[in-house]
């Protein structure tokens, strides 16, 4: 494998599927770590936390494979030309042992270090300097992390306040009236209509920083609203007009309804019809063998003009609005999350970037440093396709630093990125694969580049055959495209691979029967079901494969990337939990009735049945008062043997944990269930992977995995070429803050906009789509390591999803190499060891759990402890025939309890030390060695002895008491007192006499 | 003098200690033996010392040290610097601070909060004797010695300020500070034991002592020695330390497991702990859980279904329904506070527990509150919640206390509420003492403060006193300790669960204002060398382990396991096993199985069924339910289940079809009819009133605003009602309620309005829908058809009136505002036929119900939980 390791140089290495970047990236680091450098100077950020993980394992494992002198050949090699400039440095011989003696040295140094070296996801490094720098960010140092979620709850709230505050304002309220009338929106979908333009706003805040200063005012926009309704009356006006040309003709049928469907108010019906839509009214539908007046000729054109500027307004009207109440939205949540002292992720990284990188920022390189405790001289970030605009921002100053050469105390940096701009499928969390090369150019003095080009994953035919499609993109795209003019080389020794490209048949669900066979095919041809993997696009309409398949007897495991809040497990088992509580019928049947179900259908047919278990299940647990929802839960996952239904599920142990770690002790259920939600939430659900099942699962979700056989059955669902699921799109200007705000034309009515800046916008932006769209197909087809199957629908018109599009360069089916699987090492599963062991104790669940007093007696107030307390801190400074001891214990109680104890009692507390002091039994005890204060103990318990002295034929215990003396009494202590004479007894050999010192009463008492 | 020693390799500690402490326990010597922890102190007490003492560090320097002056209590310390903090000025502020924000200094309690880095630089400072110009001298950055200038600036104020109270801060002694010369030569030689670090404080306090009697310290490390004891050595002049070899592990007295979840390494170590014991005739006292972060506690609790662990540390008192009650009464007192309001799912959340549910007074309320809610309420004001009984016996001095108070006065209110709910709450009445006397405390505390603090604030204060009590648990033999707990301590068998790389080793968090590099420059332990010494406990108790096992859980796969298991897998060869069992026997027993296929849900009828079913009354809306999923049909008809009232929080067509639909009713009620010159206004007025009854609407400006444009829209409505009257029609009656028989089955329904013209019936169905979602019935696709309403009335009609109707309208009342014809009469008979056919297929026994093949039925049906479609098809 090729090194792109020879010194630290800054690199930019764009790595393309398969080409083993992740090995880079680790080696890289391993190799720093084996030349000396500390791990504290390293910060090397990859996307997912499990990725975090990983890299962690892979360096470790590398460095102690090359102590241990395990390492493969390939590593060996990898690493030696650093090595051997190494060597060369400290002025030594280069030999294998040289390596050896450094990874030794480098391993115990990673060890003692290990927190220190910084291997992070970018959200968790953010997080970092958020809470080194919270104040100057104008947070709590112990702000909270919301989810998403939840957060979607706290800007509902925020907007229908923004909403409430603008309606008192005069201007706003007529604007939003206004806004009803123009855009025709149901009055319940009113807000929600508004809340969506405006949120697109607030989440892209950032980019439309200008945009925003510059938007209109209210009075404006309040103009353009008197503007646009003028426009629709005058639109509706000409149409009348129009339809009286008309009046003396005899029109056909379809002309009619043409005709008729002039005569609305609606703009938008008028746009799409046929008489309007059409640019030469000549070739409208219906209309051809028509003869139109000139006349008529220059109304439709007329009307086609103020449809442009009725379209174009209202795209002025809509992007004013986002940004007007966006910004207010953005002020709202920001007050909101200031005052709950709560932030999400991109919050952070958003507030980290207007710390570190905006103009205004007030916090230098220096101090940053300071506070972020250590300087990193190596900056590594993996998967660089996916780093925002604004996150590379954030870390552009220690990039740059890094490059800078010499850094603090003579240390070289180094700048290094990795990834692969074809495979950005986050472009809607604002991952730009642009920025790529933009930095490549940007720092073209600094960075080199490297491209690492042989695929190590996948056969021969596979490679070429996403070379091939690549190009012929790149070639029909030109510099758009130019990512993916690209050249991979096959590793031999992954074999020739299979590639099957079919033209589907137009039907709805041809791709069913289209992967059962694909999935038949490849059982016929070696291969087990474990080999096989169906991406789809979304998770929606895998369902219908994973019931299509189940039900032809294929085994199927869902890789989702669900929330453990929606698996099986937790409705179930929060279900239980909530019928437990409140005796709900309807989370009983939840309960009883969800896969896997407890009982069979014929269970339910009899109510009494359901009546008869409800009752049971209560029963169980009804002596259960006292103890906590989830202890409740163990008991019954025990009693109706949920593990059996659950059959080993992860998630059924996934969601225990998680009960636990969100409510193990609470006992009011709404809590209980808002907890335990808030646990889950950010938890995914798994999947058991160890069955022999073909995988589904999303083109997002395999990222970073592979299969030996991977299909892709039904690519024209979803991956529209234009912009659709929005209404609001961020114009890519490249320059941060920079872009506008454009609104999204719908295709019908693109003909009114032609000529356009909006045009110009909007096509620029189905060019991402088309990109993103690409990226997605590259990703999918680059998991495939022996056999890719793709079916693609036959291009008719202009594309309009991407089968279509890809179909113009594949026209016919095509399929090279041989099905066939190739033989490669089993990774040998995980067996689990069993632990066989008889237990004899019974068990129980949660009914003595209960807490239970030590100390049976009911628990005294604080004063009452504080009082005995010092009195017992005095007692023990106070020695027999030294006065001073009496001032002592009155400073050292004045210093430990004054601020505490009341005026009174430190006054009663003196008293009574003098009383003690001047008693002659206590006195007494002063004629032998006294030991005050003393533990003594006996099979793990402790005691605290007050006083006692040795004497030489005895000892004398004393135990001072205060408050309420009686018989009762007398005897508790004295049985007490008798356990410290046993000890005392065995410990000195002599004989123990005990007794009560009732202070109060300056009393003596010997006890029996 | 001072002598140095250290644990040998082969020694336990405190056996050690005691071997050397034992030639001197005779009644010539006065020895005293400090050791590091209660726990040290309690095992070394049954040793049977005659003479010698033994104290743990802490109440040794009690002793030790004197004082003149009253020592401030820590929990006074933020108070006093937030008064110092205001007499900064405001850029001094912002230099510290890096906020000029006011709410920052405003707000006690986040105050105190956020100053703990402060209090951890102070404390520091003074321990270790660093003075601030080798600060400012280890680093060059300048606003670095701006910040620490005006940090010490603000101690001497914060001292000036206590001085001025007669208090005094143990941390202004750290630099000076005076033995209690009469107690220390109350010894003639002290034995130290020392695990971690020592600060110069405590160094110069041992050599201070060093000087007038003697003096012994013994170190106890595992491995070589840390680069601090180089440091001691040198301050004490010695040099009698040495390293040691670490622990030799190898795969007979070290095994790790990797365990598929947290709940199997319980499992995991309820299994071995029985498999050593009987094995090899380990008693379970002799074994104990070393857990690295007090997360982890509850499972040794809860699933501690044998009885075997002692989780010394006890549980939560944020577990108990009185601080959950607490809690959740400060959010409404906070809400009554703003708003003299409080949403009435707040006090159903108060009471939603089994246990007060129980209790009469509490269900009524509860169900007093579903009452309101089902009328459409969503808050329940001031008045109207301290008037119900039990609310204002127990809750009104507390929901009504003033905005400010002083802490001692909140916390009288806490008091008495608490001696109060004693005596409904008798399950925790112990819990409900402790928390009296946590209150007590705080109150104490307070008590010279007379600033009237937010009621809000000094309630949290107080909350969060309780919340740091523990609950006592059962003695049991397995200790289950925190890794600080178990130094010097030795077990035969170590159990180390959730070893993972967030929780160790534990990460201690990174000073703000001494940094590592200045900490390196000042030879300060850094937070390294803090986390490397746990690593070094861990050692020292696996040193005398005959067996450690270690184990973590891979339940998420971006979790990865220790670094300190990293380092003793490479660096000894160890192998790690894999736990995964198939079922976790802790939570089973082996009671029955389930064999049960997971195929769609199918319900038989039985004959009872089919007889209710033959007697049952059909509505229209019964027939369409059945229609979209036989099975809800069960759900819903036979089984009478249904969701609960859920309160309207926001105005939807539902609601606003509700409301026109009873505008219409109570104008007929009171004889207003269209040909009425009022009708107009009185539809508006009767609109208004009727809206004003949803809290949603009261509360909400926005769905007032909202509320407008269907307000708007009242007039087009009213003027087709008129012309439509105009038109002729006559109205019979509206909501009429028919029930008739057809074909031997029981159907009613209510029908809009029924009107007369010519003689000839029509019926009207209002509909609040958008017009495309109208559907009218024009053809006899049955399968097409969701809604058979329309063809019921005109049967109930025909049945009613012995005549059909001549035509049913739908007229829409949210757009267009038009009458429409809805069925055509001409598909009447085919349709009869059809729902005869529906109902014979209801009562015929051979036909299950079954769940809809049409899919896009499930997404908005509310009983999708069940049969578990509710999630798309990844659900599986």
């Amino acid at each position: 494998m090729a090194s792109s390791l020879n010194k630290y140089d800054n690199l930019a290495l764009e790595a393309s599927a398969g080409t083993g970047k992740t090995f880079q990236l680790a080696m890289r680091v391993a190799g720093m770590l084996l030349t000396g450098v500390a791990p504290r100077d390293i910060l090397c950020l990859t996307f997912t936390k499990k990725a975090t993980a990983e890299m962690k394992e892979r360096i470790i494992k590398f460095i102690n494979s090359m102590a241990e002198n395990t390492a493969s050949e390939s590593e060996i090699e990898f690493i030696t030309p650093l090595m051997k400039k190494y060597a060369k440095q400290l002025k030594v011989e280069f030999s294998k042992e040289f390596i050896q003696e450094k990874a030794i040295i480098a391993r115990n140094n990673l060890f003692t270090y290990f927190s220190e070296l910084n291997i992070k996801t970018i959200d968790s490094f953010n997080n970092t300097i958020l809470r080194i720098f919270p104040f100057e960010a104008g947070f709590r140092p112990d702000f909270n992390i919301e989810s998403d979620d939840e957060i979607d709850i706290i800007k509902k709230e925020a907007f229908d306040n923004i909403i409430a505050n603008i309606l008192d304002d005069k201007v706003w309220k007529e604007i939003l009236e206004k806004l009803y009338s123009v855009f025709n929106i149901a009055a319940n979908n009113f807000i929600p209509w508004l809340q969506n333009y405006t949120e697109y706003t607030t989440n892209n805040i950032l980019n439309l920083e200008i945009t925003m200063q510059n938007a209109p005012d209210k009075h404006k926009i309040n103009e353009m609203l008197n503007k646009i309704l003028e426009l629709r009356n005058n639109i509706n006006t000409q149409c009348i007009k129009f339809m009286h040309t008309f009046e003396a003709d005899e029109l056909g049928i379809n002309q009619l309804k043409t005709y008729e469907k002039l005569n609305t108010k609606k703009i938008d019906e008028i746009a799409c019809n046929n008489l309007i839509k059409v640019e030469n009214l000549s070739d409208a539908p219906s209309f051809k063998k028509y003869d139109f007046s000139q006349n008529q000729y220059n109304i439709q054109k007329d009307i086609r003009d103020n449809m442009q500027k009725y379209y174009l307004l209202q795209g002025d009207i809509i992007t004013g609005l986002a940004l007007n109440l966006g910004g207010l939205l953005y002020e709202k949540m920001k007050e909101i999350k200031k005052e709950r002292n709560i932030l999400t992720y991109s919050d952070i990284s958003e507030e980290v970037y207007y710390m570190l990188s905006d103009k205004h920022s007030q916090i230098d390189k220096d101090y940053l440093y300071f506070r972020l405790d250590g300087k990193i001289n190596h900056l590594l970030i993996d998967e660089f396709q996916d780093t925002s605009i604004s996150q590379w921002l954030t870390l552009k100053p220690l990039a740059e630093e890094a490059m800078a050469g010499l850094g603090q105390k003579d240390k070289i940096g180094s700048f290094f990125y990795v990834g692969d701009p074809k495979q950005n499928i986050y472009r809607f969390r604002g991952g730009s694969s642009s920025l790529f090369r933009t930095l490549l150019h940007e720092y073209k003095d600094k960075l080199q580049a490297e491209t690492l080009n042989t695929n190590y994953r996948s056969g021969s035919h596979i490679v070429e055959f996403v070379n091939n499609l690549s190009n012929n993109i790149y070639k029909s795209n030109k510099e758009l495209f130019s990512i993916f003019n690209i050249d991979q080389k096959a590793y031999p020794e992954n074999g020739d691979g299979y590639v099957e490209v079919t033209h589907a048949l137009d039907e709805k669900k041809y791709y069913l029967d289209y992967t059962k066979e694909k999935i038949e095919k490849c059982i016929k041809a070696g291969y087990t079901y474990k080999d096989i993997a169906v991406l789809t696009v979304s998770n929606k309409h895998g369902g219908d494969l994973i019931d299509y398949l189940e039900e032809n007897n294929i085994p199927v495991q869902v890789e989702t990337s669900s929330k453990l809040t929606s698996c099986q497990a937790f409705q179930i088992l929060s279900a239980l939990a909530v019928f437990i509580e409140t005796g709900d019928t309807f989370s009983y049947l939840t309960y009883a009735l969800s896969h896997p179900k407890a009982y069979n259908n014929s269970f339910i047919e009899n109510k009494e049945n359901i009546i008869k278990d409800m009752n049971r299940i209560k029963n169980y647990i009804k002596n259960m008062t006292n103890c906590s929802i989830f202890e409740k839960i163990l008991y019954l996952i025990n009693t109706l043997d949920l593990q059996s239904r659950f059959s080993n599920n992860p998630d059924f142990y996934a969601v225990i944990d998680a009960m636990e770690k969100g409510a193990y002790g609470e006992k009011n259920i709404s809590l209980f269930m808002e907890k335990v939600y808030k646990a889950a939430a950010d938890k995914q659900s798994s999947s058991s992977s160890s069955n022999n099942a073909v995988t589904i699962m999303t083109i997002h979700k395999s990222k970073g995995l592979q299969f030996p056989v991977v299909v892709i059955p039904n690519l024209e669902v979803d991956l529209k070429l234009n912009a659709a699921n929005t209404h609001l799109f961020v114009s890519d200007n490249k320059e941060f803050g920079n872009s506008d705000l454009c609104s999204v034309y719908k295709k019908d009515i693109h003909t009114y906009i032609s000529g356009t800046k909006a045009e110009e916008y909007m096509n620029n932006e189905n060019n991402l789509i088309m990109q993103d769209n690409i990226n997605m197909l590259y990703v999918a087809m680059t998991r495939a390591e022996q056999a890719l199957f793709m079916n693609i629908k036959y291009f008719k018109d202009t594309p309009t999803n991407l089968s279509q599009y890809v179909s113009q360069f594949i026209v016919e089916d095509e399929i090279y190499g041989k099905l066939k699987p190739l033989k490669k090492e089993k990774v040998t599963e995980r067996k689990s060891v069993k632990i066989n062991v008889e237990i004899e104790k019974e068990k129980s669940f949660g009914t003595d759990n209960a807490w239970f007093d030590t100390d049976k007696k009911e628990t005294q107030s604080y004063e009452a402890t504080l009082f005995g307390s010092c009195l017992h801190a005095g007692l023990n400074i106070l020695e027999y025939k030294n006065d001073a001891t009496i001032k002592m214990a009155e400073k050292h109680m004045m210093a430990h309890f004054g601020a505490l104890l009341s005026e009174n009692n430190m006054n009663l507390i003196c008293e009574y030390i003098k009383k003690v002091y001047n008693n002659t039994a206590w006195q007494k005890l002063f004629t032998g060695r006294v030991f005050k204060e003393r533990r003594i103990g006996e099979n793990n318990t402790l005691y605290a002895v007050d006083i006692y002295s040795e004497l030489d034929d005895k000892i004398i215990l004393m135990d001072y008491k205060t408050g309420f003396l009686d018989n009762n009494r007398i005897n508790d202590y004295s049985d007490k007192l008798r356990k410290y004479a046993n000890i005392l007894r065995k410990i000195y050999n002599k004989q123990v006499e005990t007794y009560i010192f009732h202070i109060e009463s300056n009393q003596v008492i010997l006890t029996q | 003098m001072i002598t140095c020693l250290y644990i040998p390799e082969d020694k336990k500690a405190l056996n050690y200690i005691a071997e050397i402490t034992k030639p001197k326990d005779v009644y010539e010597n006065k020895t005293c033996l400090i050791v590091p922890t209660e726990r040290n102190v309690r095992h070394l007490a049954s040793y049977g010392f005659m003479y010698t003492d033994i104290l743990s560090l802490s109440s040794f320097y009690d002793l030790a040290i004197e004082y003149d002056n009253i020592l401030l209590p820590k929990e006074l310390r933020p108070y006093y610097l937030l008064k110092a903090v205001e007499k900064l000025n405001k850029d001094e502020i912002y230099a510290v601070f890096k906020n000029n924000n006011e709410d920052f200094t405003n707000n006690f309690l986040s105050f105190a909060k956020n100053t703990n880095n402060i209090f951890s630089f102070y404390r520091e400072l003074f321990a270790e004797h660093v003075s601030v110009e080798d600060l400012s001298k280890a680093s060059l950055y300048s606003d670095y010695e701006m910040q620490i200038n005006i940090l010490t600036k603000l101690w001497d104020i914060y001292l000036e300020l206590i001085h001025k109270d007669n208090y005094m801060d143990k941390w202004e002694t750290y630099n000076n500070f005076k033995l209690n010369e009469y107690f220390i030569n109350s010894y003639s030689e002290y034995i130290f034991l020392i695990n971690g670090f020592l600060t110069k404080y405590e160094l110069t306090f041992i050599k201070n002592i060093g000087t007038m009697q003697n003096v012994c310290v013994v170190f106890n490390y595992a491995g070589s020695l840390y680069k601090q004891h180089k440091e001691y050595e040198k301050f004490f002049n010695t040099s009698s330390l040495k390293d040691k070899n670490m622990p030799l592990l190898n795969n007979n007295n070290v095994q790790i497991y990797e365990c598929a979840s947290n709940i199997s390494q319980i499992e995991l170590i309820t299994k071995k702990a029985f498999e050593i014991n009987k094995k090899h005739n380990i008693p379970f006292n002799k074994m104990a859980v070393v857990m690295p972060d007090t997360s982890c506690k509850p499972y040794f609790i809860l699933l501690d279904v044998y009885k075997l662990f002692d989780v010394s540390a006890g549980d939560e008192m944020s577990n108990t329904r009185i601080y959950t009650l607490l809690e959740n009464l400060i959010n409404i007192y906070e809400d009554l506070y703003s708003f003299n309001n409080t949403p009435i799912n707040n006090i159903i959340t108060l009471f939603s527990d089994s246990f007060l549910l129980a209790i009469d007074e509490i269900s009524n309320i509860v169900s007093e509150c579903n009452k309101l809610i089902e009328n459409n309420r969503q808050y329940i004001n001031k008045d109207d919640l301290c008037n119900i009984s039990f609310i204002k016996k127990y809750f009104y001095e507390l929901l009504n206390a003033d905005k400010t108070m002083t802490i001692n006065k909140t916390a009288n209110i806490y008091k008495t509420l608490l001696k109060n709910l004693k005596d409904i709450l008798t399950i925790e009445k112990d819990e409900i003492q402790k928390c009296i006397i946590a209150v007590e405390k705080v109150s104490t505390t307070y008590k010279n403060i007379k600033d009237e603090v937010s009621f809000l604030e000094s309630s949290h204060l107080i909350l969060s006193e309780i919340m740091s009590l523990s609950i006592d648990l059962p003695k049991r033999e397995i200790a289950v300790t925190g890794i600080l707990e178990t130094r010097n301590m030795n077990y035969d068998i170590i159990f180390m669960p959730f070893m993972t790389e967030e929780l160790f080793p534990p990460k201690s968090s990174k000073d703000l204002f001494i940094n590592t590099e200045i900490r390196n420059q000042l030879n300060l332990p850094t937070y390294i060398d803090r986390e490397n010494l746990m690593k070094n406990y861990c050692f020292q108790i696996i040193n005398h382990a005959k067996l450690t096992i270690f184990s973590y859980s891979d339940e998420l796969s971006s979790i990865r396991r220790s670094s300190f298991i990293e380092e003793i897998i490479v660096k000894n060869n160890l192998k790690v096993e894999y736990f995964s069992p198939k079922e976790i026997s802790l939570i089973k027993t082996d009671t029955y199985h389930y064999n049960i296929k997971d195929n769609e849900i199918s319900i038989e009828k039985t004959d009872d069924v089919v007889n209710h079913l033959k007697n049952f009354t059909y509505s229209a809306s019964a027939l369409n339910v059945y229609k979209s999923c036989s099975l809800k049909f069960y759900f819903r008809y036979i089984l009478n289940i249904d969701k609960g009232v859920e309160s309207v929080e926001s105005l939807d067509n539902q609601i606003f079809g509700i409301i026109i639909h009873n505008v219409f009713k109570e104008l007929h009620n009171k004889g207003i009819t269209p040909h009425s010159d009022k009708y107009k206004d009185e539809f508006k007025k009767e609109f208004t009133k009727l809206i004003k009854s949803y809290d949603a609407y009261n509360h909400s400006k926005v769905e007032q605003f909202i509320a407008t444009f269907i307000y708007n829209t009242l007039e087009q409505i009213v003027n087709a009602e008129i012309t439509h009257t105009n038109e002729g029609y006559e109205i019979l009656d509206r909501e009429k309620c028919i029930t008739a028989t057809f074909n031997r089955f029981n159907i009613k329904g209510f029908l809009d309005k029924v009107e007369i013209k010519d003689n000839k019936i029509y019926v009207t169905d209002y509909k609040y829908k958008d017009i495309k979602n109208i559907k009218i019935i024009k053809d006899d696709n049955f399968d097409n058809v969701d809604d058979i309403q329309l063809v019921i009335y005109a049967i109930l009609i025909e049945k009613e009136m012995k005549k059909l109707p001549e035509n049913i309208f739908y007229f829409s009342i949210k757009e267009d505002f038009k009458y429409f014809e809805g069925f055509d009469m001409e598909l009447y008979d085919k349709y009869k036929v059809h729902i005869k056919n529906m109902l014979n297929e209801i009562v015929d026994k051979n036909i299950n119900f079954t769940q809809t093949d049409k899919l896009k039925n499930c997404d908005f049906c509310s009983y999708n939980n069940i049969c578990g479609r509710n999630n798309g098809f990844f659900a599986k």
